[in-house]
């Protein structure tokens, strides 16, 4: 699915942090988004989520517009964030349940999800109760289940250790495969350009 | 979807009971303040009850939202439904529904200490009685939820909610504390439906506009 | 360039420097229409008007704030700060202008009559509101929390209205206001009217000044 920014604008107590953006990313791309801290990577992709509000400026995702009222595109794109995401007295499954159902879906998926990650052993522990990277594994997990078109990745790799890493190399390649879009964000910028199309800087 | 949303806080806090347990205690201690406070002779204390009851449910309330507003906030748990395909108007009367359970069964628990402690007679209809609670807590958590959702993404939350809540809520103070008052003197239905109307329109005028306006307060 | 530069706002600040001059001599001069209450009868003609005013800059912060949600242009955030501040200068005045009267015509200074306890009620929500409006983070989140506030408030009004006029029924509302209106002759009606017309114009000349000011600083 691809993805249309025209002139995106949005300040931060009354000082522009993204200022007339504008960008095209084709169906099946991967962008890499690059930047110093406060360029605004975080928030292009919480706009793009529907995380955080747009002051001006249009985000088209296949033929239709990101708005508020409208809750259709939201269900083409998934953000994987800093935070989980996911409620901290909740199970790794039961949470995963939950989010399922928020998209129409079934459980049963669930439990497979969970073992790709590695976390099948700790599903029925509360996520308070689990470590970085865990939560990072547990938000991998969300991800490969909605299965979005488009996939926003925030520092994807923080909190990994090196199993995981392997994990989310093995996750990109089966992603590239299905031809997801894909932006993510990283401060590796040797990384960032061994597995995106191309980068664009932020400042 | 709505018994989806509401079931996950339902889980949540059967699971750790942190909000009914702190709203029953913070509930039983300000009673136990009222009746220490307020010892004046009997009559005097049924004509004041009515109003003590409101302003304990209304704290309490205060302290069960900011509670059961926090889940949201917690590794920023509210991502989930706001990323999702999900009419967001709908979490906001999923959260009213909670709140209204999790606020009526504290409300029920610190009740009976609540009418032991300051003696008052229990001959009255509980089935008006049931009615003018769950009015009365309807109409504070419809307008509390959708303070609570600014408070959620604002600054200074502990202070501006009850800041906001308070006098917004005074129609409520003022019905609830009504109604209760007629029903502990046994004066028929009749004569104090008006109260029951003003609860009533209240509930179902900020329900509304919390559905409308929640999707637009719940964005960064 | 300065607000004053402008000849039609200079004309503007001349013409409410007049017409207020003119409404406070007539005020100062007139005849007490109840000998009993002496001078601070005439207090009616100030106070009224002024609590109109009030309540028509709260409903208009109403109106722009459901304009902001919808248009989401940031002048009408403008637009909705200025008539709340200003808005709530009246009510500050309402608030005092009331117990000044309300001393010789009831015989103390806070009379829970239901327009001047409405009055105050709205002037503790918009104390929040501001509250938010300064400590709430993010200007541009804040504006659209304001905005449901201001909504939130007006809606409110009615049912405060209504709670408070049956809450103590022996509190007459306003006996006073009878007794100079159905006077034989028309004089105090239209002094009313032009002491509205001068505050309205004083108003519109404060929120045009205020609106100026914000506009000013966004673009710097």
């Amino acid at each position: 699915m691809n993805l249309q920014v025209t002139n995106l604008f949005k300040s931060f107590y009354r000082s522009p942090v993204i200022k007339s953006f504008s960008l095209s990313v084709n169906s099946g791309e991967r962008i890499g988004i690059s930047g110093p801290n406060g360029s605004g990577k975080t928030t292009l992709l919480k706009m793009l989520s529907g995380i955080m509000a747009i002051d001006s400026g249009d985000i088209q995702v296949g033929n239709h517009f990101i708005d508020p009222e409208f809750t259709l595109p939201r269900k083409s794109i998934h953000y994987l964030g800093h935070s989980a995401g996911a409620y901290p007295g909740l199970t790794g499954e039961e949470n995963l349940i939950f989010i399922s159902g928020l998209y129409g879906m079934d459980a049963l998926g669930v439990t497979e999800c969970l073992e790709k990650v590695g976390l099948d052993s700790a599903k029925e522990k509360q996520i308070k109760y689990y470590s970085q990277g865990m939560l990072q594994r547990l938000k991998l997990a969300i991800t490969i289940l909605l299965d979005s078109d488009i996939l926003l990745l925030d520092e994807p790799l923080s909190g990994l250790d090196s199993n995981g890493i392997q994990l989310f190399q093995q996750l990109l390649d089966e992603w590239q495969e299905n031809k997801k879009t894909m932006l993510i964000v990283s401060h590796d910028h040797n990384w960032l350009s061994s597995i995106t199309d191309r980068i664009i800087y932020l400042n | 979807m709505l018994l989806h949303l509401i079931l996950k806080d339902l889980k949540i806090e059967m699971r750790s009971k942190e909000i009914i347990a702190s709203m029953f205690i913070f509930g039983l201690s300000v009673t136990l303040i009222f009746a220490l406070a307020f010892q004046v002779a009997p009559v005097m204390i049924h004509t004041f009850a009515p109003g003590l009851l409101w302003v304990v449910i209304l704290f309490t309330s205060v302290l069960g939202l900011n509670r059961l507003f926090s889940l949201e906030r917690e590794e920023h748990a509210l991502w989930s439904w706001v990323t999702a395909p999900v009419d967001r108007g709908l979490v906001y009367i999923a959260k009213v529904i909670s709140a209204l359970i999790f606020v009526l069964i504290s409300v029920i628990l610190f009740i009976i200490p609540f009418f032991i402690f300051l003696n008052l007679p229990t001959e009255f209809s509980f089935f008006q009685f049931g009615l003018i609670l769950l009015l009365g807590t309807g109409s504070i958590v419809s307008i509390g939820c959708l303070i609570s959702g600014i408070t959620l993404q604002a600054g200074l939350r502990d202070v501006l909610i009850p800041i906001l809540l308070f006098p917004s809520a005074s129609p409520v103070a003022i019905a609830a504390t009504k109604c209760t008052g007629f029903l502990f003197e046994n004066k028929p239905l009749t004569t104090w439906n008006f109260w029951l109307l003003i609860l009533a329109s209240f509930f179902v005028i900020f329900s509304l506009f919390g559905y409308l306006v929640f999707n637009k307060i719940v964005e960064e | 360039m300065t607000f004053f530069n402008k000849k039609e706002n200079r004309i503007h600040a001349a013409l409410a420097i007049l017409l207020s001059v003119i409404n406070i001599y007539i005020i100062i001069t007139l005849k007490p229409p109840n000998q009993a209450q002496g001078i601070f009868g005439n207090i009616f003609y100030i106070h009224v008007p002024i609590a109109w005013s009030a309540f028509l800059l709260y409903f208009a912060v109403m109106v722009c704030g459901i304009f902001f949600l919808i248009k989401k242009s940031i002048i009408w955030d403008h637009r909705g700060l200025a008539f709340a501040e200003i808005g709530t200068i009246f009510m500050f005045l309402v608030l005092t202008t009331g117990p000044i009267w309300a001393k010789p015509a009831w015989g103390h200074y806070w009379p829970w009559e239901p327009r001047l306890t409405t009055s105050l009620i709205l002037f503790l929500i918009f104390l929040g509101y501001f509250m938010l409006r300064e400590f709430g983070g993010n200007p541009e989140q804040v504006s659209r929390f304001a905005a449901v506030v201001g909504i939130l408030a007006f809606l409110d009004v009615p049912l405060i209205f209504l709670s408070v006029k049956f809450w103590l029924p022996e509190m007459q509302s306003h006996p006073q206001v009878g007794q100079y209106f159905d006077s034989a002759s028309p004089t105090p009606t239209y002094l009313v009217l032009y002491s509205f017309l001068s505050l309205l114009v004083i108003a519109s000349l404060m929120i045009r000044f205020r609106i100026n000011i914000l506009t000013m600083k966004d673009e710097e």
